[in-house]
């Protein structure tokens, strides 16, 4: 009979697009970049959902069932992309050299004390989680896609190969770009300002 | 055995690489022997170590992103839960005649 019921009792599908519609609309819009991209890939989800709702077993809150949902849809969507740009390693390789290498941020930090030795009285700074977005904003859009798909959402290196179409070493060099000028827009924007003493 | 000191750049190259893979053993004492005589390179290490556990947390807190105050477009809005209507009655549609085939 359970196998029968049309909904699951666990969620509701007509309430989906009010509760979370906007929330992953944000998490799709900061890995895509792209407003109807992101609008798309979040219905994609909403009906991925609806055809599987039986698999909803409210073990998770239905915000983070459809937020996996929502990454499996950013992946392929990504992928897709990927494909039609058809971007070859050759091409990588100039455009990875063109861009400039951003070492200009390495080298001039030096504010060891303003700098906590652990984040967590971060985590509920609204003003610093601001401030983190508006850094990931600055960066370039390939160093954004892998640095978000790598240290934002923890995918092995090699998958973001696969998704984004690069070899593992133009990888490691985007993420290590990335990575200083993330460190450099926070040291200015936030840790040399002392905000988190 | 005599092992050359790293430059600076190198060595931060080095770490950041050894965040996404495993590095060779001869590079990783001679990231550790930079590391141990220079603080630039101690913070660089331990600011982008940071940095991940803050990114980690990211997802929880995407409610404070200033763009994502715009959110969803309300036409973007009713042209999904239009399509969900008729998923739907589709569905509903097909149970109903799985139903009455049994």
């Amino acid at each position: 009979m359970k196998d029968q019921e049309p909904i699951s009792k666990k969620t509701d599908p007509n309430q989906w697009i009010d509760r979370y519609g906007n929330l992953l609309y944000r998490f799709a819009l900061l890995r895509l970049r792209n407003s109807e991209w992101a609008e798309e890939v979040v219905q994609e989800t909403f009906v991925a959902a609806l055809k599987g709702i039986r698999s909803f077993e409210g073990k998770s809150s239905e915000s983070t069932w459809l937020v996996g949902i929502l990454k499996h849809k950013i992946i392929d969507w990504l992928r897709k992309i990927q494909e039609q740009k058809n971007m070859g390693s050759l091409e990588e390789a100039e455009t990875l050299s063109a861009e400039g290498s951003g070492e200009q941020f390495n080298l001039d930090i030096r504010h060891k004390n303003s700098w906590p030795k652990t984040p967590e009285r971060l985590f509920e700074d609204k003003e610093f989680w601001s401030t983190f977005y508006k850094c990931l904003e600055t960066l370039p859009e390939r160093y954004r896609t892998v640095y978000v798909l790598r240290e934002v959402d923890g995918l092995e290196s090699e998958e973001i190969c696969k998704i984004v179409g690069v070899t593992k070493t133009n990888l490691w060099v985007l993420l290590h770009r990335a990575r200083n000028q993330i460190r450099h827009c926070l040291a200015v924007k936030w840790f040399d300002q002392s905000k988190s003493n | 055995m005599f092992v050359d000191r790293l430059k600076c750049n190198e060595a931060q190259e080095l770490a950041s690489l050894w965040m996404d893979q495993q590095i060779p053993l001869l590079k990783r004492i001679r990231l550790n022997i930079h590391l141990l005589l220079c603080d630039m390179c101690r913070n660089y290490v331990r600011h982008i170590l940071l940095i991940r556990q803050i990114a980690r947390q990211a997802i929880h807190k995407i409610d404070f992103w200033e763009d994502s105050k715009i959110g969803m477009t309300a036409l973007a809005k009713e042209r999904i839960k239009r399509k969900l209507k008729g998923l739907s009655v589709e569905r509903g549609a097909e149970n109903s005649h799985r139903k009455d085939s049994l």
